[in-house]
């Protein structure tokens, strides 16, 4: 193991980038003169921008450290990620999702995504469940994703004993440019931070190969690494079949992965309000189109090599250590590839600067998604409820265009944040990001699509949707799936045990169920409430 | 069986390759939308 990064390298580094991200700021600053600037910065993006924007958005530090760190323990069969990450989160999300979502905001005068349901609705109340699910679950999301950053940073760096001091230190810098730069500081600094991972993960993935062996080296060694089986298996899941092998149907480790990793985050970006926001940033159409080409290399290159270095780390602690990855890492999975970047470059010339490089690359992951959280989260809360709150009580349908309550409330919440991030288990980054992902898809996603593509939106039938679909997701995170369960243990408060079944079905993520379900109930309410109208306007013709 | 840079199961190279056709698509429908974009020009 090596003595960790070089503080100096890294010192000029982080100077380097505090003052660009300060410049960063000041140009959101001078550019947000009223509150949609602050929101949606509409005429300030363009595709290189956006692409940068939503890419770094999407792959926090989670994509890096949590499921680097789960593909080091379940090996690649979590490329399928990469490939719905690039599928559904790039294509579908801009082709589909993103045009039509630009089309219909900027027709309504939408500037956030509960603002787009409410209005596509004509519900408040829709608006308001969306903003409270936000403000609700995205701080669990947006404290996983800081905790991970500041573990790995305080980690790499060996300042573990000032784990505060750089938990404050990243959450002032993250608050004060997104308090006063808005949109546009969060998505142009998300484009800088975008080219820093960039740079970062192709390094690592090159070392990774060129240490190993080239690509079919490597990766022949890893197969062999289990089919030899030169190491102790345990704690490895029933049904898990080596890193390059898909694992048993059916099976304990087949379920975790396919349900909650695969499913959870893959489709769950498409409900992303973080992500919506992208697409309602944008001039034109065409300014999306031209940013899917951009956004998919950048994802495939960071979450591609993310995975597959994971997965290859294991050769390479093997090598090093004669233990497997998790073995050897006993801090955590979330520290696996943190641990492994430092150890892998401890041997390369120039290995300091590289190792700087990647933390770089980690901060940037994590700043570049926690500021566009705070800033969704500040949104939510500043602008929805505020403009629920304001048309309430003036009683006639207004918009909160004040500036001072969106960055008052964004504020608050880094400060709550910040608290929360003391309160969460550890080992959490990769399944906090598949809970949020998950809950929203399962409440909002049919409610999204049926909006966007209906003549006649049905209220109803939304609410029905969304109210089941919370439900039932949150029934099985909170009392059937054993990884949700953990953050909010009820179930064990009141029953004794986490979850109610000790079977495999407390591998299968409340998505899987929660959102079948959720569709169901769309389509069966939308075709009673379409009969209803029917029979009420040939009663009334009569 | 056929192997892809050292995989041998199809299900996981299978993963590989669909993320390169994702690539390999955002090209073309990027190449796609700049020839419609310089025939509105011409026009």
């Amino acid at each position: 193991m090596s003595d960790g990064v070089s503080l100096p390298i890294f010192a000029v580094m982080v100077v380097v980038f505090v003052v660009l991200t300060i410049c960063i700021g000041l140009y959101g600053y001078k550019h947000t003169r009223d509150n949609q600037d602050y929101l949606l910065g509409r005429n300030k993006s363009n595709p290189v921008i956006i692409a940068l924007s939503y890419g770094a958005t999407f792959l926090s530090a989670s994509a890096v450290i949590g499921f680097g760190g789960q593909a080091a323990v379940h090996g690649m069969s979590m490329m399928w990620l990469c490939f719905l990450n690039l599928f559904i989160g790039m294509l579908v999300a801009f082709i589909i999702f993103g045009k039509r979502t630009r089309r219909i905001g900027k027709k309504l005068g939408a500037s956030t995504f509960a603002d787009l349901l409410g209005k596509i609705y004509k519900s408040k109340g829709i608006r308001a469940f969306t903003a409270i699910l936000i403000l609700v679950m995205m701080p669990i999301y947006c404290a996983a994703v800081l905790k991970g950053g500041v573990n790995s940073l305080a980690v790499i760096t060996g300042l573990t004993e000032y784990y505060d001091l750089i938990l404050l230190a990243l959450a002032i810098i993250v608050g004060v440019y997104v308090v006063y730069g808005g949109i546009i500081a969060v998505m142009y600094n998300d484009a800088f931070q975008a080219l820093i991972m960039l740079v970062g993960m192709v390094v690592i993935l090159i070392t990774t190969y060129a240490t190993l062996g080239g690509v079919s080296g490597a990766t022949t060694q890893l197969a062999d690494l289990w089919d030899t089986g030169v190491f102790d298996k345990t704690g490895t899941m029933p049904g898990f079949n080596g890193w390059t092998q898909f694992s048993d149907f059916g099976s304990d480790e087949w379920l975790l992965v396919v349900t909650t990793f695969l499913l959870g985050v893959g489709i769950g970006a498409l409900t992303q309000p973080q992500l919506v926001v992208r697409y309602m940033s944008a001039k034109d159409d065409k300014t999306l189109d031209k940013s899917i080409i951009i956004g998919t290399v950048f994802i495939f290159v960071i979450v591609g090599a993310a995975y597959t270095c994971g997965s290859l780390s294991n050769v390479y602690f093997f090598n090093e250590y004669g233990q497997i990855a998790f073995q050897h890492v006993t801090l955590g999975v979330d520290f696996i590839i943190p641990t492994y970047i430092t150890d892998l470059f401890s041997e390369v010339t120039f290995g300091d600067v590289f190792v700087s490089l990647f933390l770089m690359s980690l901060l940037c992951a994590s700043i570049s998604t926690i500021s566009a959280l705070m800033h969704t989260i500040g949104a939510a809360g500043g602008f929805d409820l505020f403009s629920i709150l304001k048309s309430r009580r003036e009683n006639r349908d207004v918009d909160s265009s004040s500036l001072n309550v969106n960055r008052i409330f964004t504020a608050i919440v880094m400060v709550l944040v910040v608290v929360y991030c003391y309160f969460m288990p550890s080992d959490i980054i990769a399944k906090a990001t598949s809970l949020f992902m998950g809950m929203t898809a399962a409440a909002l996603l049919p409610a999204y699509v049926h909006g966007l593509y209906s003549k006649e939106p049905s209220k109803k039938a939304a609410i029905w949707s969304i109210s089941v679909g919370t439900l039932v997701y949150l029934f099985w995170a909170l009392f059937i799936s054993q990884s949700m369960s953990a953050f909010l243990p009820i179930c064990k408060t009141i029953t004794g045990s986490q979850v109610l079944f000790d079977t495999s079905i407390r591998f299968v993520d409340p998505l899987v169920v929660a959102l079948p379900i959720s569709i169901l109930v769309m389509a069966v309410a939308v075709i009673v409430y379409k009969k209803r109208a029917a029979v009420g306007s040939s009663t009334e013709t009569a | 069986m056929a192997g892809f840079f050292g995989l041998t199961d199809p299900y996981i190279w299978g993963a590989y390759v669909g993320c390169i056709l994702c690539v390999v698509f955002s090209i073309v429908y990027y190449v796609k939308v700049r020839n419609s974009e310089e025939d509105e020009e011409d026009e």
